[in-house]
């Protein structure tokens, strides 16, 4: 009896709170017909905003997927004094408000910032273009990499590693025999969240950005924007290709972990 | 007590905690007499600081009777949205007449704005140029900002209304030549202007108070704002410069009222609020927190405050909002952006 | 001709901030030779340092000071992959994600030995540890014994100039044990490779150490034979950490050459050392030998073990020969005289300091009866 009182306001509360308004977003997009639809992605602004959106999705993914990795790696192996203060800033992005990340950016970068100062005497602006955007991804999504890969290493015994060295292994040998194969897993997943937050990253973009059609205007600012210029079916078919793409990704992962558990099973 | 009962409790607590707080929320709305404004970022300070106290003040003192107000304040755009989706605004000050248009379009708003004095508008700006003390770019017109090596921000038509004024001014200073005629060129010359400045824009905030945030935190070398606006900040004792440019456009937001969410018994109470925004209280704070407005004993009295615009110009000359909206906002800026 | 390993005054310490001197000393200025060929084991309970100094050999660690010569050559400055020791690691610590066959042949892969030749090799490290059949498998899919095998055969692929075996043991039931520790020791034999093995246990130190290291607090206590280790302990600690031991507090009642009257002395005597005779009568008096009743009898196999209670109320363990207990009637409850055959004698308080000399020993010896017996 607990069982289907359990499972009726889990399931329904999931759909009530995720399934129906995607859904919503869903028909929206389509009202006009797949000839709106298509019309309304297909704009430049549309496709250069989704391109965009994906080419810093990605390297926000491969700089963290590398960063997050070695952070991991650092906290998982060596012991220092203020590694505890260290572990518990890692996780800070995801309690930060996304503005508040955005405007602190904007002013460590800016022309009278610590950062931005001497930069800008250079003649190099960081913010309102893709540097700077990609500096609010890579913090946004930070913990990602780090906290899936970390547990891995901290489990994997160093025991490998060191075998991997008393057997003949370099520094990068030990890493890519046999530190690497133990975190891969993990690295995938850690990178499709990363990836996934990158795409829909917003509070912080629109901080940054500066907001420029055609020049840095991510997917999600193109929705924002033409949502409050009152084009919502734009919005809203930007919004289905972005559910679109993080669906295929999630279930992509949900089918790569479930062949990697099963291979095991198997075996 | 198996995980499973205590889960199910819990969820229970949640959803009926979730529901109690909705319906007691809606339940507290309906007492006393309300009102609901709507309006732009601009008209925040003006509103709640003097206009606001000012109405309730006489509005005690006339019918001995207290009114509350429910205020919000946000960028044109967003006010649309909200009140086309069932915000229950009653009074809203839109900075263009598109959202009103769209409004009316959808039967929300029965009363024609333009029926109301200085059609609809009690308060009016202008736009202008803000440049960093001493002018160090030497900008001295809206053709300006389109030189090489000048950093503009403005904020971004698309999603604020009001920030749509900043392009019409410089379009309309372009093909208007400062004359108030077409120029030779016809349209050419404009969108010229409007590519060469977006190429100088570093930055297209969403609102122009993002934008002036920018610009305070050292971004850009001049800024596309309203005078107000502009005034404001020089008052706070920022170390800018107004550039008022030969010619440019009197902003005229317009404030209207939303039929539909007015009920008979609040109609009086709305009619009343809407005369006191021309009555000579309302307009010495709107002077106060420096707009030009309407009442022209009051403006002189503040007339010194102002620059002299040579040759200021209006929607109209552009062919009002209808057209502006589409030949200037949607074409020649999306065209401008597209290169 | 040189030896196959040498430690000169090697001490090793890790900074820790908890102790006032700000560090701890894991090895502490040990010396030590290892003969080609030979099979050391170093014993000593946990935290004795013992690990470290094969980390320290093996490269893992560096040392604090002191000198490591691998054959002749000195390799403090090596890092471990160059060193060629084949180490085998408490855990085993194999490649999860790898087969057996990959296991192995790592070591060969990454000293780029050419396919054919790794194919043999590995062939044959199979067939020498009795993996056959399990090549394909996963280290998760094998015993404990057989991951044992598989971490032996890895760390000799690349026929290493040196094996070190941490612990090899103590992952496998014991039933398996026994036979992997003759195995172990077979082949050790059969390839020559000098070996040092590190264990906890001491019976498996005597069992396969050709000499034995017995370690306490970063020192060595004793490096010696298994017979001397256990029939001449060096201190006190050695001769109560190997085998079973009874300690008694005795002082001294006269001057002998070296110690004066009234020295504390700890006596160790092995079970094995003490002769039991049971009392015909109890009534009977008994001068010079010490007296006591049977309070606990343990059947062990080939040996039965005494638990005695001395008149005085001491207690201690005597073991001897089932024929034996048999022969002279000893039953639980039954009166004994006991005789002491063999015992060392320790300085109280001072482990380091013992008076062993075979004379002082004798001298000792003779007053033991009469001080065991009068506290």
């Amino acid at each position: 009896m607990a069982r289907y009182a359990l499972m009726t306001s889990g399931i329904g509360f999931l759909i009530l709170l995720i399934a129906l308004p995607l859904t919503a977003i869903f028909t929206q997009a389509y009202q006009g017909g797949l000839a709106a639809f298509w019309e309304a992605v297909s704009s430049p602004e549309a496709v250069f905003s989704l391109r965009y959106t994906l080419t810093l999705a990605t390297a926000t993914t491969a700089i963290n997927g590398v960063m997050g990795t070695l952070v991991a790696y650092v906290l998982a192996r060596y012991e220092f004094r203020a590694k505890s203060f260290i572990d518990s800033l890692v996780d800070l992005p995801i309690a930060i408000p996304a503005s508040v990340t955005g405007f602190t950016l904007l002013l460590l970068y800016g022309p009278v910032g610590t950062i931005g100062g001497p930069l800008s005497d250079a003649g190099i602006r960081i913010m309102f273009s893709f540097p700077g955007i990609l500096v609010a991804h890579l913090f946004m999504t930070f913990p990602y990499v780090v906290r899936a890969v970390g547990p891995v290493l901290q489990d994997s015994e160093r025991g490998e590693e060191e075998a991997a060295q008393t057997l003949g292994a370099s520094g990068f040998g030990v890493f890519r025999y046999v530190t690497f194969p133990a975190i891969q897993s993990a690295l995938i997943v850690g990178s499709i969240f990363t990836f996934a937050r990158s795409l829909g990253e917003f509070g912080a973009t629109i901080m940054v950005s500066g907001n420029l059609a055609l020049r840095t205007q991510t997917a999600p600012l193109f929705i924002f924007s033409e949502f409050n210029a009152g084009n919502i079916e734009a919005a809203s078919a930007m919004s289905v290709v972005l559910v679109l793409i993080s669906f295929v990704l999630f279930f992509g992962l949900k089918f790569a972990t479930g062949k990697l558990t099963l291979g095991r099973a198997l075996q | 007590m198996s995980v499973s009962r205590i889960l199910t409790i819990v969820a229970l607590g949640v959803l009926i905690t979730i529901s109690l707080t909705t319906f007691w929320d809606l339940a507290r709305q309906s007492s006393g007499r309300t009102i609901t404004i709507y309006g732009y970022s601009a008209m925040e300070e003006p509103l709640k600081n003097e206009v606001i106290p000012a109405f309730q003040e006489w509005y005690r003192q006339t019918h001995g009777e207290e009114v509350e107000f429910v205020t919000a304040f946000a960028g044109s755009g967003h006010l649309f949205n909200q009140i086309r989706a069932g915000a229950p605004a009653q009074v809203a000050i839109f900075a263009t007449e598109i959202e009103p248009t769209k409004l009316m379009e959808d039967g929300l708003i029965t009363t024609d704005w333009r029926t109301f004095p200085g059609n609809g508008t009690f308060a009016l700006t202008v736009a202008v140029i803000l440049t960093r003390d001493g002018n160090p770019e030497n900008i001295k017109s809206f053709d300006d900002l389109g030189n090489n090596g000048v950093d503009v921000l403005l904020p971004d038509p698309t999603t604020s209304g009001g920030a749509q004024w900043a392009i019409l001014a410089l379009y309309g200073s372009a093909f208007l030549n400062g004359t108030g005629i077409p120029s030779d060129g016809g349209t050419e010359p404009a969108a010229k202007l409007l590519k060469r400045v977006i190429n100088n824009a570093s930055s297209l905030p969403e609102s122009a108070r993002k934008a002036l945030t920018q610009f305070g935190l050292g971004y850009g070398d001049a800024l596309l704002t309203y005078e107000n606006d502009a005034l404001v900040d020089i008052a706070k004792g920022l170390d800018y410069e107004i550039i008022m440019p030969q010619s440019t456009i009197a902003i005229e937001p317009k404030v209207v009222i939303i039929d539909a969410n007015i009920g008979e018994e609040d109609a009086a109470l709305v009619e009343e609020f809407m005369d006191f925004l021309w009555g000579t209280e309302a307009q010495e704070a709107m002077a106060k927190h420096h707009f030009r407005v309407v009442d022209q004993t009051v403006f002189r009295r503040h007339a010194t405050n102002f620059q002299k615009v040579d040759s200021p110009f209006t929607i109209d000359d552009l062919g009002g909002w209808d057209e502006a909206s589409t030949q200037i906002i949607e074409g020649a800026w999306r065209e401008a952006q597209r290169d | 001709m040189t030896t196959a390993i040498t430690l000169r005054n090697l001490s090793k310490r890790f900074p820790d901030p908890r102790r006032p001197e700000g560090w701890f000393t894991a090895v502490d200025s040990v010396d030590l030779d290892v003969e080609p060929e030979e099979f050391l084991t170093m014993v000593g309970p946990s935290g004795c340092g013992k690990s470290t100094i094969l980390r320290v050999i093996s490269g893992l660690e560096s040392p604090t000071s002191g000198d490591i010569f691998i054959a002749g050559e000195r390799v403090n400055q090596l890092p471990p992959k160059d060193r060629n020791i084949g180490f085998m690691f408490q855990g085993y610590a194999l490649f999860k994600h790898m087969t057996v066959t990959e296991n192995i042949e790592f070591g060969l892969k990454l000293r780029k030995v050419p396919p054919s030749k790794r194919r043999t090799r590995v062939a044959d490290l199979i067939s020498l540890v009795g993996l056959e059949g399990l090549e394909a498998r996963q280290p998760r899919q094998l015993s404990g014994g057989q991951q044992q095998r598989v971490a032996l055969a890895r760390a000799l692929a690349s026929e290493p100039r040196l094996l070190l075996l941490d612990e090899p043991f103590g992952a496998v039931d014991a039933k398996v044990r026994q036979k992997l520790r003759v195995d172990t020791k077979k082949l050790q034999r059969e390839l020559k490779v000098p070996t040092i093995l590190v264990t906890h246990d001491q019976r498996e130190a005597l069992e396969l150490g050709d000499r034995v290291v017995v370690m306490n607090h970063g020192r060595f206590e004793q490096i010696a034979t298994p017979a001397d280790v256990y029939d001449n302990p060096q201190t006190e600690f050695v001769a109560r950490f190997i085998g079973r031991t009874n300690v008694f507090q005795t002082v001294l009642e006269e001057d002998h050459s070296i110690l004066p009257k009234g020295t504390r002395l700890n006596v160790m005597v092995r079970p094995e050392d003490v002769l039991v005779s049971a009392l015909p009568d109890p009534s009977e008096p008994q001068t010079p030998t010490l007296v006591g009743t049977i309070t606990d009898y343990s059947f062990l196999g080939r040996t039965v073990r005494l638990e005695i209670t001395l008149t005085n109320g001491t207690l201690c363990t005597v073991a001897l020969p089932k024929g034996d207990a048999l022969k002279k009637k000893l039953g639980l409850g039954g009166l004994v005289s006991l005789e002491i055959a063999a015992c060392h004698a320790f300085l109280q308080g001072d482990g380091s300091n013992s008076p062993n000399g075979s004379e002082n020993q004798e001298a000792i010896r003779s007053d033991v009866s009469d001080k065991v017996a009068s506290p």
